[in-house]
């Protein structure tokens, strides 16, 4: 199953234990550090502090983990159930991104644990680390992506995953999304005192029971209806556009391809209808209608050069709305709408 | 006998009983039939077909995930299923929506699977293939495979050659399911 089957009681009783369990997870973090003769007092919850965890943990997982018990179990396991290849690995991980946590929390404001369920359209039940930048906007960094990075590191080492900057690189440049003066801030900022010292110094937090899904599931869409048989990816572009360069293709009147869209009510993944700005923010924006279809645009140099229509599980029917609506702008733009191959 | 049973793997391009491709509308580049013959045969897989189950061009893309259902039992529904994917555009990490043709999880390991009718080249195919890069990395034992089918409009079949790279490349499965007389 995925973490967007999950109950919402089910979703807010894992980012409980992941909280939970952040002591531990230090705790365990400081006593393989210390083992392994690495002085914690550098340990500060710094961005330069990252540089020798990091450093530490290439060495830690090459030489398997040494320590970690043969059938150590993440948190997400029950969930993802990943299995045993990838088991202890993202279990070690899991140190890695409760330490991350305290460096988010000493470098922005308002970190959090949240559960992640704030798409308008859909809820995806992740847990997240919350942050809030220096001008006041909020991100997240899904718990997921960051262990899932660090297996995908681990799975395939490489020259630059080895640098020992890797990490902080990633962590201001990569994860958590912040302005270059938020980043200039947070690599200034002075080196304080060790907060593995003090953790290690209490004691041994009680390891929390594995995580057992209580369900139900969130429940999935029912499609009672008929399918669409003659459904595919239908590609809307300039009658001159060519299919493998469609960034250069001649560009579409955005207004009219607006007006279409928002007429069809798609949404974007928090819910919003489209707008001109939203579109031309990204060089692929995504939107969907219901269950129906996926509509995807794509911009270059600020011009709307193609639509992309690819079909969820819609109905004839609303297959033949959303089609037709493009249709009946095919003259106005001197477009077609065909699969990309017919172009 | 399950479905695959009825497959050979085969590392030719040879069709046994050749059918003939839509009229006037056949049109197969051969330079990149050759690329596809000489790419890493862990990556990519060539159907050759029984005369019983000889695949046939497909209408639709939906034709394409219907025909993926007869070959996988544990495919057991051809509507599109949805995950999230978290990729990196400039720097910024972005959430975003894949839709798979098939998903299931045997033994821990996950399948996902697209089928593509018709000649694959455009910035939205690539789009897709990069949302896939980043779910290949994801947690966990993953078995991705895009299968190819060729389009009863066009004649058309497979990814251009930049997809293909970046999908091979990705240690993604690419699966061609050429029709009868579609290389003769």
């Amino acid at each position: 199953m995925t973490f967007s089957e999950l109950s919402a009681i089910d979703a807010e009783r894992f980012r409980a234990q992941v909280e939970a369990e952040g002591p531990r997870k230090l705790f365990e973090l400081a006593e393989f550090l210390r083992a392994d003769g690495v002085s914690l007092d550098q340990f500060d919850a710094s961005i330069a502090s990252l540089e020798p965890l990091w450093a530490w943990f290439m060495g830690f997982a090459r030489a398997d983990f040494p320590g970690i018990p043969a059938d150590a179990q993440p948190r997400e396991e029950p969930i993802l159930l990943q299995g045993a290849r990838v088991a202890r690995a993202s279990f070690a991980s899991e140190m890695i991104v409760h330490y991350l946590f305290e460096v988010a929390k000493r470098s922005f404001h308002s970190v959090a644990w949240v559960t992640n369920s704030r798409f308008g359209m859909d809820s995806f039940q992740q847990t997240a680390v919350q942050y809030v930048e220096d001008d006041g906007r909020v991100g997240q960094v899904h718990l997921l992506w960051a262990t899932g990075t660090i297996q995908g590191v681990l799975q395939s080492i490489h020259a630059k995953y080895a640098d020992p900057a890797y990490l902080a690189d990633n962590f201001l440049h990569g994860s958590f999304v912040c302005s270059a003066a938020t980043r200039e801030r947070i690599e200034s900022m002075p080196r304080g005192e060790s907060i593995l010292i003090p953790i290690l110094a209490g004691e041994k937090p009680d390891a929390l029971e594995p995580f057992v899904i209580s369900g139900p599931v969130t429940p999935q869409p029912q499609h009672p209806h008929e399918e669409a048989d003659d459904a595919g990816e239908f590609l809307f572009a300039h009658l001159a556009a060519d299919v493998e360069n469609l960034e250069e293709a001649p560009p579409l009147d955005l207004a009219t391809v607006l007006n279409t869209l928002v007429a069809l009510d798609v949404r974007d993944l928090d819910g919003n209808p489209p707008t001109k700005k939203s579109i031309l923010a990204e060089e692929f924006a995504e939107y969907t209608r219901g269950d129906d279809a996926q509509i995807s645009t794509l911009v270059t140099g600020k011009k709307l050069r193609a639509v992309q229509i690819a079909p969820i599980n819609p109905t004839p029917e609303t297959w033949a709305e959303i089609t037709d609506a493009f249709t009946a702008i095919t003259a106005p733009l001197t477009a077609r709408l065909a699969p990309e191959d017919e172009f | 006998m399950k479905p695959l049973d009825a497959f050979r793997r085969h590392g030719t391009l040879t069709c046994p009983d050749p059918v003939d491709p839509p009229p006037g509308r056949h049109s197969l580049d051969q330079a990149r039939i050759k690329a596809y013959t000489e790419l890493d045969p862990s990556l990519v897989r060539f159907y050759t077909y029984t005369a019983e189950t000889l695949p046939r061009y497909m209408k639709s893309g939906r034709a394409g995930e219907k025909a993926l259902m007869k070959l996988d039992p544990n495919l057991t529904g051809y509507k599109q299923v949805r995950d999230t994917v978290q990729i990196v555009v400039g720097g910024k990490s972005v959430t975003k929506i894949r839709y798979w043709g098939g998903k299931y999880i045997v033994d821990g390991i996950r399948h996902y699977f697209e089928a593509k009718v018709g000649y694959a080249a455009s910035a939205f195919v690539h789009a897709q293939v990069t949302k896939d890069i980043a779910q290949a990395a994801a947690p966990g034992a993953r078995v991705i495979e895009w299968h190819f089918w060729a389009s009863g409009l066009t004649g058309k079949i497979g990814p251009s050659l930049p997809v293909l790279n970046r999908l091979t490349e990705a240690g993604i499965t690419v699966v061609f399911h050429f029709p009868g007389g579609a290389l003769s």
